[in-house]
């Protein structure tokens, strides 16, 4: 099929002057593993650098400039692997994991913690529960000030229901 | 540079809700007549695809830091994506009609990260206030938690108990519809928790794991604990409607990104990769 390819050299300098606030600087070993059916398992240790920049994770080889790579991190699924481990896996190849092993356990809780956070859906949710929440507690939308109360990305049920997930497989 | 294509393309075509579909006329840029696709807004991407039913994406564009402005074109119904970077390209696009151009306008120059963000923080906020000024009479209003920030409240709804999937890092289950219909909070345990017990639920998953959302219940609240971000400023986000060349909003860095989909086997891509390692 198709592929993107993600033409960087435009984003990266004005990513890099936001690097203040927003961006998380850390040195990780990246290593990856690829799981098969086989259950071959190869494991290639490359030792890179990583930011997070919105819902992008960058990662470089640590003395240049330009990234060698990004993962969008939507429709993805972040794991605490163990105490300086975390692992990310991307929902549509859920076999394959991108380990990460940081310098510290309250580094790897942090990384895990901004990458959760770190994707448009999981702010979507958000949102959509305080507008809830507001809604039940003032009687008012609080959206409603900003003109945005209409939109298709901020509504309860986009044809999805607040019920219960099914808990039976867990 | 490489990207995660495939999964690129998955969030594409999943089924976790788009912001807005709609056929829009793109300029391409070697062949420079405009040509009909079928778009669909995700978050902060803009996927195209060729036609409506196609299975995959041809292209997309990151929405960061860009502005959205009318243009000055041949074709009715003109507007053009922007990056603040001068080697970047500018998209320029058309609608079928007035209405749609300024609903795509309007979607497009909101539609990023950063905005969504700053909407996210200041309706936080706002319930907070709600929450401290009720104080302890509300109940279950909040949950003031080591953290010290009320973000959780009882609910009687059952979504409330399921945490888990939904509050995993933007995770849309496999097994389940799309993600966003449980809220975000941590008590993710189905039956009643006194709020002492979602205390130390949302304090103790905020430090282990707390997303893996095949993993026990136990496990998978998050979400709510930004107990490590301070306060962002109330910066209401910018509404103004009337003003369709507005840029994205306050504060937002200008991003520049250029997306083109190449018609390459992703198999050798996955090789070239590989290799690389």
């Amino acid at each position: 099929g198709g592929v993107i390819i993600f033409l960087f050299h435009e984003f990266w300098p004005a990513a890099n002057a936001r690097l203040s606030r927003k961006v998380l600087l850390l040195h990780c070993a990246v290593c990856v593993v690829k799981f098969s059916f086989h259950f071959r398992c190869r494991t290639v240790v490359k030792k890179r650098l990583v930011k997070l920049v919105v819902n992008f994770l960058f990662y470089f080889r640590t003395d240049e400039e330009e990234p060698i790579g990004a993962l969008l991190l939507e429709q993805c699924r972040v794991e605490r692997e163990d105490s300086q481990t975390f692992s990310i896996a991307f929902l549509d190849e859920a076999e394959r994991k991108y380990l990460f092993e940081c310098d510290s356990e309250e580094q790897c809780g942090e990384w895990v913690d901004s990458i959760i956070k770190a994707s448009y859906e999981f702010m979507r949710k958000n949102l959509i529960f305080y507008r809830t929440e507001i809604h039940r507690l003032t009687g008012k939308d609080p959206l409603e000030q900003y003109g945005i109360s209409d939109e298709t990305r901020f509504q309860v049920s986009n044809g999805l229901q607040l019920m219960s997930r099914d808990t039976s497989s867990l | 540079m490489k990207l995660n294509e495939r999964s690129v393309a998955h969030y594409a075509t999943c089924d976790s809700p788009p912001d807005k579909t709609g056929f829009l006329f793109k300029k391409g840029e070697r062949n420079t007549a405009y040509h009909r696709r079928w778009f669909v807004l995700k978050g902060n991407m803009l996927f195209y695809f060729e036609e409506r039913d196609s299975r995959e994406p041809i292209g997309v564009i990151v929405l960061e830091g860009c502005t959205v402005e009318l243009c000055e074109s041949a074709e009715e119904f003109a507007f053009a994506i922007k990056f603040d970077c001068a080697k970047a390209r500018v998209y320029k696009m058309a609608a079928e009609n007035q209405a749609a151009m300024e609903s795509w306008v309007k979607a497009l120059s909101r539609a990023s990260f950063d905005y969504m963000r700053l909407v996210v923080k200041e309706l936080e906020r706002q319930l907070e206030e709600i929450q401290e000024a009720a104080g302890g009479s509300l109940v279950g209003a909040g949950v003031g938690g080591p953290q010290g920030r009320p973000k959780s409240s009882r609910r009687n709804q059952v979504a409330r108990s399921r945490s888990g999937a939904s509050s995993s890092s933007s995770s849309s289950s496999s097994m389940s519809s799309s993600s966003s219909s449980a809220p975000p909070m941590s008590g993710s345990l189905s039956g009643q928790r006194s709020l002492q017990d979602e205390v130390q639920l949302i304090s103790g998953c905020s430090k282990e794991n707390g997303v893996a959302w095949s993993k026990p219940p136990a496990a998978l609240a998050n979400g709510f604990v930004e107990g490590a971000s301070s306060r962002a400023p109330p910066v209401p986000p910018r509404r103004r409607g009337a003003s369709l060349e507005s840029p994205v909003s306050p504060g937002t860095g200008c991003f520049s990104k250029l997306h083109d989909w190449y018609g390459r086997e992703v198999e050798e891509l996955r090789v070239q990769w590989l290799q690389s390692q």
